[in-house]
């Protein structure tokens, strides 16, 4: 009994440490993000990228939609990238095997026709079953292969491809008109950018007309409002203090652009991992510090893509889990990494913040929900200080998700009214009494369910973005 | 301990409540600026609309000079002016320009953005540099160049830009040398800079294609392909067999551009270069001299080991007169790589690119091939 009072008593502790030293981490991002987004905006005022959006010199890109099982949003969601101002680019839809009427709805809503086009297999991907074009819609391509899973499919479209630069979203995304030069600026201005992320904003109760939002609005769905708060947390707070300091580990499956030559040389997407899209940047960080080359991975953080967030738990769960799932498939496959400074900034902070505090928190927090109630039992709780102790990590948790409410509202104001500032406030608030438990118990769920889940695509139940309002 | 938690929660408190007090005090401060704003922005609109008014027909009068500079001692309508005024820059061309510079050099305009170029702050240095361009002040000419020292791409892109629109072929050529290996910007922004000059780029092209700098060359022959004078064909031609394969990209898709057929030959034996990029190109702009002679060598080209020379010259083939011809042979030989790739670029070739004859002729050869 001694041993466990010990134990518990060192795991208090160890957690005091940690609740510390995570939150100190996530100070600094913001504060580091609040000065990055601050340059951004300035950026912005005298940023070229208007005159890009006709001029000849802009590189030519070609768009990657993965689609499985998308009926529901496919044609729209075509439909409004055809709209994107940009001077050069194709559409690539690659039919990852759908079950439902996923092709037959593209083949009927363009008047597509199957073309004889042999295909450079640069990366090795499942058969390619055919590909459908239209001559009066020379921009878009539909591939349809075989079943193979997300990252064969974003492979299948590389191979299909014609543009020096890939553009990775999700077929449930829709993107604003000047997404795609915004995107592609960073290349313009630095040689050495080899891969941006955009920021992924939630489409949930705003106002979407033929795959383009007219009106942004919070939702009424709980689930989705928690979300907002998490993903402007996320974005605007954690990408962006990632990228101040060069060092960013994820670009988002849902809005990415790639140079084609570099996702090529490193193999392409990894197969069999749901967490293709922080994969490719780890191996793309992997490779090029191995062979000593220069390169940059930015973000921006521009409200330019916006998704659908799951509405219910059981979507919600399923999403978190497969996250979880991602970014262990990640930091396994690369755990050589690990504190090796031949890997800079990357292996002796990245890589240990996101192996210590990403994916093992989940653990700590759940082991904490039993050890906290044990420490009581065992009268080795000093409630006075748990309380205390319990407080102060709550506001901390609040003020980072105010702090990044608050950024949005300096700079980019999509919620510029003050209802909707105070509700988002309430929500960064009441996020911390239940949500954040759940995403973290859905989190420690995928931690077992690793082996079992790795290969899914994991979807959630879509509406057509027609019916969002 | 307890401490250091007490302590911690009245720090965090703190902070948001900073934050929130913060957030309203900016929203104030914006709304004022915002509201002085719309309360000038008529009067000083059109202030400036009326003074340019008269400049279309007149020179610049000192009473305007004066009525302005006493407009702009206030932060607020000193950007208000600054706005119009570019806005005129951006909507004119020719003479008026002149006098629109004169006027910025003299009500201080110039001076003040010069004096900006010297901030710490990076985003007012390249907010200043920009001004200075749309300004075409040559007295901002030294400090731009000065500015170049500065290590950021930002200003960087922002002075080159601005040096293009001043258009001073010497400062122009003196930037990009000075800037010769610290060069961070792609090859496609660069030629957008260059594309941009408003000043004798026949000039400024002869001497940077003899530039040290590979990479500066080939990007400076890239935007006179833009640019199409056939004054450079010679001096683009020498490079077509230059050992630097940038530079015989460059000298290829300017001579095509052209379609200089004096220069055919010299193309059609690009077809054969060691490096695919260059048959690749070379491939692609035969179609744009629609000349018989190239029908074999791109016929030949079909059955390159890589996919891109070998789709340039389908797509080219199909453009060319007699290309079609050829094609029909192809189709009923037995190269699978040359059929494959026709196949291919039948289907995925923009039908309006091509005549309505060879249209015809195409949906035969298929029929045929399918038959």
């Amino acid at each position: 009994m001694e041993i466990l009072k010990d134990i518990i008593l060192k795991f208090n502790l160890f957690v005091i440490y940690y609740v510390v030293a995570i939150n100190f981490i996530y100070f600094v991002q913001l504060i580091l993000s609040a000065l990055s987004l601050y340059g951004y905006i300035r950026k912005v005022r005298y940023s070229d990228y208007q005159n890009y959006t006709t001029s000849y010199n802009m590189v030519p890109v070609s768009i990657l939609v993965p689609a499985h099982n998308e009926e529901e949003t496919i044609v729209d969601n075509v439909r409004n990238l055809l709209y994107i101002n940009y001077p050069e680019f194709e559409i690539i839809v690659i039919n990852d095997g759908s079950k439902d009427n996923t092709l037959k709805k593209l083949i009927d809503a363009f008047s597509l026709k199957k073309i004889d086009q042999p295909v450079r297999y640069l990366i090795k991907t499942k058969n390619i079953k055919g590909i459908y074009k239209n001559v009066d819609i020379p921009n878009l391509v539909v591939v349809d292969k075989e079943n193979g899973g997300k990252a064969d499919a974003l492979n299948a479209g590389i191979n299909v491809s014609r543009y020096p630069i890939f553009v990775s979203i999700d077929a449930d995304s829709i993107l604003e008109s000047d997404s795609l030069v915004r995107v592609i600026m960073p290349f313009i201005e630095d040689k050495e950018t080899v891969a941006v992320g955009g920021i992924v904003r939630i489409a949930n109760g705003s106002f979407i007309k033929r795959g383009l939002i007219k009106k942004v609005e919070l939702p009424k769905n709980r689930i989705a409002m928690f979300q907002i708060v998490e993903y402007l947390r996320a974005f605007l707070t954690g990408r962006m203090g990632w990228d101040a300091l060069n060092s960013l580990l994820i670009v988002s499956g849902a809005f990415g652009a790639f140079k084609k030559d570099v996702a090529v040389e490193i193999g392409g997407y990894a197969n069999g991992t749901v967490g293709e899209d922080m994969e490719i940047i780890v191996r793309i960080h992997k490779h090029m510090r191995k062979h000593k080359k220069r390169y940059k991975i930015k973000f921006i953080p521009d409200p330019v893509c916006w998704t659908q967030a799951p509405e219910s738990l059981k979507d919600l769960r399923s999403q978190r889990r497969r996250w979880q799932i991602g970014l262990m498939d990640s930091l396994f496959k690369h755990k050589d990494m690990l504190f090796n400074p031949k890997y800079g900034i990357i292996g002796l902070y990245a890589y240990p913040y996101f192996l210590f505090f990403e994916m093992l928190g989940p653990i700590i927090e759940i082991i904490g929900y039993i050890f906290v109630p044990l420490s009581y039992v065992f009268g080795i709780l000093n409630l006075k200080y748990f309380t205390l102790f319990l407080i102060a990590s709550i506001l901390y948790g609040i003020i980072l998700s105010i702090g990044a409410i608050l950024l949005e509202e300096y700079t980019f104001n999509k919620y510029p009214s003050l209802r909707q500032v105070m509700k988002l406030t309430l929500y960064a608030i009441f996020e911390n009494f239940g949500y954040r438990q759940l995403t973290s118990l859905y989190r420690f769920e995928g931690i077992f369910k690793y082996r079992k889940l790795k290969h899914n695509w994991g979807k959630i139940k879509r509406v057509g973005f027609t019916k969002s309002a | 301990m307890e401490k250091f938690v007490y302590t911690s929660i009245v720090f965090f408190t703190a902070v948001i409540l900073t934050l929130y007090v913060y957030l309203l005090v900016e929203k104030m401060l914006e709304a004022i600026k915002s509201k002085i704003r719309e309360v000038n922005e008529d009067a000083v609109f059109k202030l400036i609309d009326e003074i340019i008014l008269k400049l279309e027909e007149e020179s610049l009068k000192d009473e305007d000079v004066i009525k302005i500079k006493e407009v702009i001692k206030s932060g607020i309508k000193r950007e208000l002016v600054e706005e119009r005024l570019i806005y005129y820059f951006m909507i004119y061309s020719g003479d008026i320009i002149k006098k629109l510079t004169k006027l910025v050099e003299e009500v201080g305009l110039v001076d003040f953005e010069i004096r900006n170029l010297k901030s710490d702050n990076l985003y007012i240095v390249s907010l200043a540099a920009r001004r200075l361009g749309e300004f075409r002040s040559k007295k901002a000419i030294e400090p731009l160049l000065k500015a170049l020292n500065i290590n950021s791409n930002d200003v960087k892109y922002n002075v080159l830009l601005a040096l293009s629109k001043i258009g001073d072929e010497d400062a122009f050529i003196e930037a990009f040398e000075k800037l010769e290996d610290k060069i961070l910007l792609s090859e496609r922004s660069l030629i957008e800079i260059i594309d941009d000059f408003e000043g004798d780029k026949i000039k400024v092209y002869k001497r940077m294609f003899n530039s040290n700098n590979s990479f500066l060359a080939s990007v400076f022959m890239k935007s006179a392909a833009n640019y199409m004078d056939v004054s450079l064909s010679d001096i683009v031609a020498n490079f077509l067999k230059d050992p630097n394969k940038e530079k015989r990209i460059a000298a290829i898709k300017f001579i095509g551009n052209l379609s200089d057929v004096r220069y055919l030959d010299d193309i059609i034996e690009r077809l054969q270069d060691e490096d695919w990029e260059v048959r690749a190109v070379a491939a692609k702009v035969l179609e744009r001299f629609q000349d018989e002679r190239a029908v074999m060598p791109l016929v030949k080209a079909l059955s390159d080991k890589v996919w891109f020379v070998r789709y340039n010259a389908a797509s080219s083939l199909i453009k060319i007169p007699k290309g079609i011809d050829a094609i029909d042979i192809v189709m009923q030989g037995n190269d699978k790589f040359a059929k494959d790739i026709i196949l291919y670029a039948v289907q995925n070739i923009e039908l309006l690119e091509v005549t309505e004859d060879n249209r015809e002729k195409i949906k035969e050869i298929i029929k045929k091939y399918k038959r």
